[in-house]
């Protein structure tokens, strides 16, 4: 029954979506939110990558900030300095940073703690260098300047409009490209070693040649997103890329649900929205709230924000948060009763009654 | 590099090592214990040297007689939770409260003082913030980690992000975006060894770092807790079978691996200041400490957290081509991700058999 209404609302529900999207830059309708739209659907770009990678074969990058900024400085950097064509400096950056993940594939080999950590420290890596500035292309804390809009002919991207429909032209391209990923063989191969590699490995799955395939595709949309950022801001430095950003990607991919692609705007635009929107008044408190939201979200729905609201919702109907909230809350009050063998936290999933 | 500069930058790695073998033996602790690698690790060493700094806020007398008092209560605390672990009933119950009343009490005190404007000599400053940071450990496993449904890997490290997240969220708004000091504990600067200058703090970070790990060697060998401690680090299923609660290890190890971040991070501060930030890259550090001793070793850890600290020094002395203070801080990191490769098969091996 649910699940009828959801793909009849679904009909409805893309093109109110996609025209709401549409319309957002206009000045009568949401104008004023132009450059958040933009950096949303930057951010859903990478964030896309790292479902993929994290989500769909279940590694994890504490990095990708790193692909961002190496993108954003190449198209910088070539653009602005040696005077090349935006879209051939962006198409050479995705192809650098490509290779870049290529030869740190070799990271791929460890697993979860330690690739955790090792990726954590290739971000840092390459943010320290690109601070050090040791080579004098990089310009140091400052960065570079001069870098021109992306054109076609003589149509020059030159406003914030007409950005944000390039930013997310790209955005929809990466989505599709993504979900025909996902369905496709690699799609389930990816899901095979998520759920063992061990298992995939023996139905003739060259596990490390998937995840380093997905790793090379990942650190290639978080270069596109990079680029484009760097011709929409005109300025690259490592502000743009701290180590803490590659954490801040991993909350828009777990709101999002790390296994979910459409997801992926839905998380990059909620941490866009509270971080420059609402906790910019709050100053330090963001880093507390996003931390908040971030432990609730494992510790009561590993599978991500989105994908339980969605699962929540086709299997009880529109009232589910309402009846899980009290679930939850009787089964901790019950829990605070007999303190000591039952189980105390209850779940926004919830048992069957 | 002359001869004296060589021993001067001698002393700077032995400062840094004793810090980063402590921060390394925390993860230690945790990993061995859990398997999880705790990322607010370093959160707990900035949260020990603010706590110093909140409780020295107006006082500038250090006295050696309190660190020594210090030091006995440790001891008396240390006894009192010895003596509920063996008591049989609702420990985990008992326990837990315990440590949030001694984690309240420097609160209380700290309170106090705001109000009737108590000073609080240096030495106590820097020994409470231990038992604060303890009960901020113990607080995280309790609700971040053993709330966590269908804990996996990524979750869990996913979830120490998130409290190392709010950690530094937290102390950012109390203590704000400036650096802070505490008074040195000896008034006395500097006295020389050698050709060397050193720093008298530097004293107290190197002897801060034998007493703790002494005491944790003694505390892992000799005491029953601490052997069952190690029995779960060596196969929790068996543990258990044994009667030991492999949840109340865990939670012990984050107690414990905070209250170590804690101490360094108290007695460091006089010396190398703390800012609310400064957190995340200490635990790096200390990460890498424990990534060159195996990670499973506490003595590892330190040995580990000295190659680390005097090579980092050196690195900054020789000066040479990539060898410079610009790269102080990426040498560490591409050591750390050449040791995980080379060390990948044992590990994969390790994650495998749990």
């Amino acid at each position: 029954m649910s699940r009828k209404i959801l793909s009849q609302w679904r009909l409805l529900l893309i093109p109110v979506v996609i025209t709401f999207m549409a319309l957002v830059p206009f000045d009568w309708f949401l104008g004023q939110y132009k450059y958040l739209g933009t950096v949303i659907g930057l951010s859903t770009i990478v964030t896309v990558g790292l479902c993929l990678f994290m989500g769909y074969t279940g590694q994890v990058s504490l990095g990708q900030a790193a692909f961002y900024g190496i993108g954003m400085y190449f198209s910088a950097v070539l653009s602005s300095v040696h005077g090349l064509n935006p879209w051939l400096a962006m198409l050479i950056a995705a192809c650098v940073t490509g290779l870049v993940a290529l030869l740190l594939g070799i990271i791929l080999r460890l697993k979860g703690n330690y690739l955790a950590m090792a990726t954590l420290a290739v971000g840092f890596v390459v943010w320290k260098i690109a601070v050090i500035d040791d080579m004098g292309c990089t310009g140091g804390p400052d960065g570079i300047r001069g870098i021109p809009y992306l054109s076609i002919g003589s149509f020059e991207f030159d406003s914030q409009f007409k950005r944000y429909y390039l930013v997310w032209g790209f955005c929809l391209a990466i989505l599709l490209i993504s979900q025909s990923i996902v369905n496709s063989r690699i799609g389930r191969a990816l899901r095979a070693v998520h759920g063992s590699e061990e298992a995939a490995e023996s139905l003739g799955i060259n596990v490390f040649r998937f995840k380093l395939k997905i790793f090379v595709v990942s650190a290639v949309y978080a270069s596109i997103a990079g680029s484009l950022f760097a011709h929409h801001q005109l300025h690259a430095s490592p502000g743009y890329f701290e180590p803490i950003d590659s954490v801040y990607l991993v909350i828009m991919a777990v709101i999002g649900g790390l296994a979910s692609i459409w997801g992926a705007i839905f998380g990059a635009g909620a941490v866009e929205i509270l971080r420059n929107e609402i906790l910019i008044h709050y100053d330090k408190w963001n880093m507390v709230i996003l931390g908040l939201i971030l432990m609730v979200i494992l510790i009561l729905m590993p599978e991500g924000l989105f994908v339980a609201l969605k699962t929540g919702y086709q299997q009880e109907g529109v009232f589910f948060i309402p009846r899980r909230i009290w679930r939850l809350a009787r089964s901790l009050y019950s829990g605070i009763k007999g303190f000591h063998r039952r189980k105390i936290a209850g779940s926004l999933q919830g048992e069957p009654d | 590099m002359t001869w004296e500069q060589f021993q001067q930058y001698i002393v700077i790695g032995i400062q840094d090592g004793s810090i980063y073998a402590l921060i390394g033996l925390g993860f230690t602790i945790i990993y061995a214990v859990t398997n999880i690698i705790n990322f607010a690790q370093g959160e707990f060493v900035m949260l020990g040297g603010m706590c110093s700094y909140m409780l020295v806020d107006s006082v500038d007398v250090p006295t050696t007689p309190t660190v020594i008092i210090a030091l006995l209560c440790a001891a008396a605390i240390g006894a009192l939770i010895h003596l509920l672990w063996s008591r049989q009933t609702s420990r985990l119950m008992l326990s837990s409260m315990v440590v949030l009343l001694l984690g309240s009490i420097p609160l209380v005190l700290f309170l106090y003082g705001e109000f009737a404007s108590m000073e609080m000599p240096v030495g106590i400053a820097s020994f409470l913030p231990i038992l604060m940071v303890a009960a901020v450990g113990f607080i995280m496993y309790l609700l971040g980690i053993q709330t966590a449904r269908r804990p996996t890997t990524v979750g869990l490290i996913i979830i120490t992000i998130g409290a190392a997240l709010v950690i530094r969220g937290i102390a950012g708004v109390i203590w704000g975006d400036k650096m802070h000091r505490t008074p040195l504990y000896w008034e006395q600067r500097t006295i020389d060894v050698l050709d060397a200058t050193v720093h008298t703090q530097v004293l107290w970070i190197l002897a801060t770092m034998v007493i703790v790990a002494i005491l944790l060697q003694l505390f892992l060998s000799r005491t029953m807790l601490g052997k069952s401690l190690k029995a779960c680090a060596h196969n929790p299923i068996g543990a258990g079978l044994m009667g030991i609660n492999p949840k109340m290890m865990a939670l012990i190890a984050f107690a414990l691996a905070a209250a170590v971040g804690g101490a360094i991070g108290a007695v460091m501060t006089p010396k190398v200041g703390m800012t609310y930030e400064s957190g995340f890259l200490y635990g790096l550090y200390g990460f890498v400490a424990a990534s060159l001793g195996g990670f499973r070793s506490p003595i590892g850890a330190v040995i580990g957290g000295f190659l680390l600290g005097i090579g980092r020094a050196l690195i900054i002395g020789v000066d040479w081509w990539l060898f410079n203070s610009d790269y102080k801080d990426v040498w560490p990191m591409v050591i750390l991700v050449v040791i995980l490769l080379l060390r990948s098969n044992i590990l994969a091996e390790e994650e495998r058999l749990g």
